[in-house]
């Protein structure tokens, strides 16, 4: 063995992971070489001394503080999110209000197209939701034109919550709108008999509000259904959209 | 009127709290071998436990956490070190780093009296760890002063054992150059 092959066994040596017999050769270099022999010498004291390195301990608190923080955190990230797509718009004739709306149920195969005919009275401000069950019910409100600064708040009847917000019957925020359709999705989650829940949109001293009635239906139904049909059916069901009518 | 999210949790699953805090004062040393003060080592485990709480189902499927959390907090480091510096940092092809070690070896070398006192001097060994580039002292912090294998960490970002290997060989290589410079160079030459 050279100083060159000492050298590049030397880290092995140290991590234990050099057989006995390569030991025994390092051994043996050692023992002539003078250089090897401190460079051993120091990188095993080195190593040592690392080990022995203290570290302060943690402050009494820093795990009641930091447990703290990150759900703070976690909640601050989920209430953005949820803002965000919360952020739809209102729609309409808040500017001008003398806009109406009406609720239309939603055919499956036309989820992506506006919905154009005028809402039958029988159709207006009810949805269909199961009791029970996260579902996703949309509103769409069409704006003339863009605007800003919208204070949007929506109230939930007792028995219904947005999901990530349990137990809160009023959520506020604000809000822009787009010129055109703004989607408002909402995650319910309804426990009892369903209810009014009201969408007001306010824009200074102009005040629109909206209404929708959840009627709820029987958990399991008289038709059966494939599973998988069933929630699309509950899904479809939920959908409704806000028209902008002008002349309503 | 602030919004407070659901608590969604298997019954009886233990609480992110339960996971962690068995763990958090080793996570804190950690932390501390790699940035050197209290105060950063305790910004380093907060952020950690920020980025782990929405992996909290993850965490408790996790066999060995000790291991995962360490790796975790090593990875969470050198990102954040690689986010501050305009290029990533890879001591494996750092020309500042050779150029100190350059600088080093053209010096007298200390006497080993002089490197058998230093070696006695915890606050010199610490100095000089600081001096190692943030990746080089992540490595011997983590294998050397707390233990953890190269093993534990190779896998987590896909590197090659024989790497990790030939990585701290030369941070190993560098901190005992840091070792036979001349007193008084310390303050000449920068790692």
């Amino acid at each position: 063995m050279n100083c060159q092959d000492f050298h590049q066994q030397l880290d092995d040596r140290l991590d234990g992971r050099l057989a006995p017999p390569a030991v025994a050769a390092m051994n043996r270099h050692a023992a002539d070489c003078r250089d090897c022999a401190i460079s051993l010498a120091h990188a095993t004291a080195l190593q040592r001394r690392l080990r022995e390195l203290p570290a302060p301990a943690l402050t009494p608190d820093f795990a009641r503080r930091a447990f703290a923080a990150a759900h703070q955190a976690q909640q601050d990230t989920r209430r953005t999110a949820r803002r965000n797509a919360l952020r739809f718009a209102l729609a309409a004739s808040v500017a001008v209000l003398a806009i109406g709306i009406a609720f239309v149920p939603r055919q499956p195969s036309a989820i992506n197209q506006k919905v154009a005919a005028a809402p039958t009275p029988s159709a207006q401000r009810v949805v269909q939701v199961s009791s029970g069950q996260v579902q996703p019910v949309r509103l769409r409100f069409n704006s003339p034109q863009a605007l800003s600064n919208i204070t949007m708040r929506v109230n939930l009847p007792a028995g219904v919550e947005l999901q990530d917000y349990p137990g809160q019957r009023e959520l506020s925020w604000q809000t822009d709108l787009q010129s055109g359709a703004n989607v408002l999705e909402l995650p319910l989650f309804v426990r009892g008999n369903g209810g009014v829940l009201t969408a007001s949109l306010q824009l200074g001293d102009e005040l629109k509000q909206f209404s929708v009635v959840l009627q709820t239906t029987p958990a399991t139904g008289a038709f059966r259904m494939d599973p998988a049909s069933r929630i699309a059916a509950a899904r479809d069901a939920a959908r409704i959209d806000m028209e902008d009518l002008n002349h309503a | 009127m602030a919004p407070v999210p659901f608590q969604r949790r298997d019954a009886g699953a233990p609480s992110f709290e339960a996971l962690v805090l068995p763990h958090l004062e080793r996570l804190y040393r950690l932390a501390y071998r790699y940035t050197g003060t209290s105060a950063d080592a305790e910004d380093l485990v907060q952020s950690l436990l920020v980025k782990l709480l929405p992996q909290q189902e993850t965490l408790t499927r996790v066999e060995l956490p000790a291991p995962w959390l360490a790796r975790a907090l090593h990875n969470l480091y050198v990102d954040q070190v690689r986010r501050r510096t305009t290029s990533a940092i890879d001591l494996a092809a750092s020309q500042q780093d050779e150029e100190a070690l350059e600088l080093i070896v053209d010096d007298k070398l200390a006497s080993p009296d002089e490197v058998a006192e230093k070696l006695s001097d915890r606050d010199w060994i610490a100095a000089a760890l600081m001096r190692l580039t943030p990746e080089h002292r992540a490595l011997i912090a983590w294998h050397d002063i707390e233990g953890y294998t190269l093993e534990e960490l190779a896998g987590s970002r896909n590197i090659p054992l024989g790497t990790l290997k030939s990585r701290l060989h030369r941070a190993r290589a560098h901190l005992r150059q840091l070792l036979m410079e001349p007193s008084g160079a310390a303050l000449r030459v920068t790692g």
